[in-house]
């Protein structure tokens, strides 16, 4: 009972992301301190260069993040829910809420997908599945936790199968309450969180 | 330096990008106002383009990493290259008698890629697509190279160009022989893998077929690559069937080619949003027992006629 008590607070990707940040792609992403620093020393070897450089890559940061944030994929996952809030997400993507406004777009493959919304609690079985899902995912990803269920485990917390909360497994950003929650309440929730990204 | 403006700007990249870009932007807002909504903003290709290229990119375990790589870049490759020989609006960016069947050898090879593409992945689904998609490819590229091959022999000329011209002297062949216009839009539907013909890529079926295990640029490049398909295979048939500007000779040529380019464009958003997914063996049937004999039917009509 120990050791699966240590398995589910097994150190978050989130940890191994920032990790993986530091390697050539970091450039891409935000000026990290790091980077910050590599550049004031070529600054004093190179001053002309150097400061276009970083100004193009401002740019460049600003267009990539321009475009997270109006091209947001997403995948679906239930790992152990009633179905409610499953519904509630499809309703989203029906005509009627037209969420392909906002880029929104469902995907079938985790390859594809930016955003995985989570929906009821974590079964013992299907924490590997949500774990391997998230891993599956490329960098940068997002997780969403639609429903009580996945917030916090809801009305099966504690009960013998469930592991818990989907943040017990993998790292979540926007968590969005409600039993089931409304496709207005998603909709919201993605949207508060694409305006945070970055 | 002309040579290099006519390959990089105008019939060439920089053109078929944005051409790329704006036909599938009205394709998506063209089955959203099917569907009664709204549809997404006139920037959303470019958003996914640049977010996909900014995105990791997975090999996953058991992917062969270099064909991986190479096999978007050949398609994309073999698209453009096919790009430089299908006249725009009249202008021309190389031309010779023949280039009808290097283009169409052109436009082939993004089939075997994508077929290879699920070949080399590690995942059942890549590998099911992509012998779906070479069924496909053997039951739509039949009927539409024979409807392809109708206009001309009535022109008596290998050349999309001369072809082109000679329907500006006569009349438009989609009026001539409107049976091979229907088979080369059906047929076109199949080689673009589009909405009801989706058969290799399908979504509830097999994820996203060949595609499944490719993300960030890679998957990018597939979707530059199918765009510019789009746009090459409607320049192909606006050329073949709605060749020269009889009727507008008043208006300039290309803004009548851009329209004609969006109408045919139209036919297939109306087709893609209004008829269900065939099943692989009813697609079998259709390509095998009615388009390619009514194919065959429409080139003996056009020998008897204008051979």
């Amino acid at each position: 009972m120990e050791q699966t008590r240590t398995y589910d607070r097994l150190p978050t990707p989130r940890g191994t992301k920032m990790q993986r940040e530091e390697g050539p792609k970091a450039c891409r992403k935000s000026l990290g301190p790091g980077a910050e620093g590599s550049s004031r020393q070529q600054i004093a070897g190179d001053s002309r260069t150097e400061p276009t450089k970083r100004r193009l890559q401002r740019y460049v940061d600003a267009v990539v993040r321009w475009a997270r944030r109006k091209s947001p994929w997403i995948l679906h996952y239930n790992s152990g829910g009633c179905n409610g809030c499953d519904i509630e997400i499809l309703a989203t993507l029906t005509p009627r809420y037209d969420v392909e406004r906002l880029g929104i777009l469902k995907e079938g493959s985790p390859r594809h997908a930016d955003i995985l919304l989570c929906t009821g609690p974590v079964t013992l079985q299907s924490r590997d599945r949500l774990r391997r899902i998230y891993e599956q995912m490329p960098e940068p990803k997002w997780v969403v936790s639609v429903g009580t269920c996945s917030c916090s485990g809801g009305v099966f917390k504690g009960a013998i199968n469930v592991v818990g909360s989907v943040d017990q497994v993998v790292p979540v950003d926007m968590y969005i309450p409600g039993c089931p929650c409304r496709p207005e309440a998603i909709i919201d929730g993605l949207a508060q969180l694409l305006r945070s990204i970055e | 330096m002309n040579a290099l403006i006519k390959m990089l700007i105008f019939p060439g990249f920089g053109f078929l990008f944005i051409a790329a870009l704006a036909f599938d932007w009205i394709d998506r807002r063209m089955i959203a106002r099917f569907h009664g909504r709204v549809g997404p903003p006139w920037y959303q290709p470019l958003a996914d383009f640049i977010k996909l290229l900014a995105k990791e990119d997975v090999v996953a375990e058991g992917t062969h990493g270099l064909a991986a790589a190479a096999l978007p870049i050949v398609s994309l490759t073999a698209v453009m290259t096919a790009s430089l020989y299908i006249p725009v609006g009249g202008i021309v960016g190389a031309s010779f008698e023949g280039d009808l069947i290097v283009v169409l050898f052109l436009l082939a090879l993004p089939a075997l890629a994508y077929f290879l593409a699920g070949w080399i992945s590690a995942g059942v689904y890549s590998v099911l697509g992509g012998h779906r998609s070479l069924l496909q490819y053997f039951s739509c590229e039949v009927p539409f190279l024979m409807a392809v091959t109708c206009p001309a022999i009535l022109a008596g000329s290998w050349s999309i160009n001369e072809i082109s011209n000679f329907q500006a002297q006569t009349a438009w062949s989609a009026l001539t022989q409107p049976l091979g216009f229907i088979l080369a839009l059906i047929g076109l539907i199949g080689k673009l893998k589009r909405d009801p013909l989706d058969i290799p890529k399908a979504k509830s079926e097999v994820v996203a077929g060949p595609l499944t295990d490719f993300s960030g640029r890679k998957l990018a490049l597939w979707h530059l690559t199918m765009n510019m398909q789009t746009v090459l295979g409607i320049f192909l048939l606006v050329n073949l069937f709605f060749g020269g500007s009889r009727f507008f000779n008043r208006v300039p040529a290309l803004p009548v080619f851009g329209l004609k380019s969006v109408a045919i464009l139209l036919m297939l958003s109306t087709a893609s949003a209004l008829y269900a997914r065939l099943r692989i063996d009813q697609l079998m049937d259709l390509g095998w027992r009615i388009l390619a004999p009514l194919a065959l039917i429409q080139i003996l009509a056009t020998l008897w006629i204008g051979g």
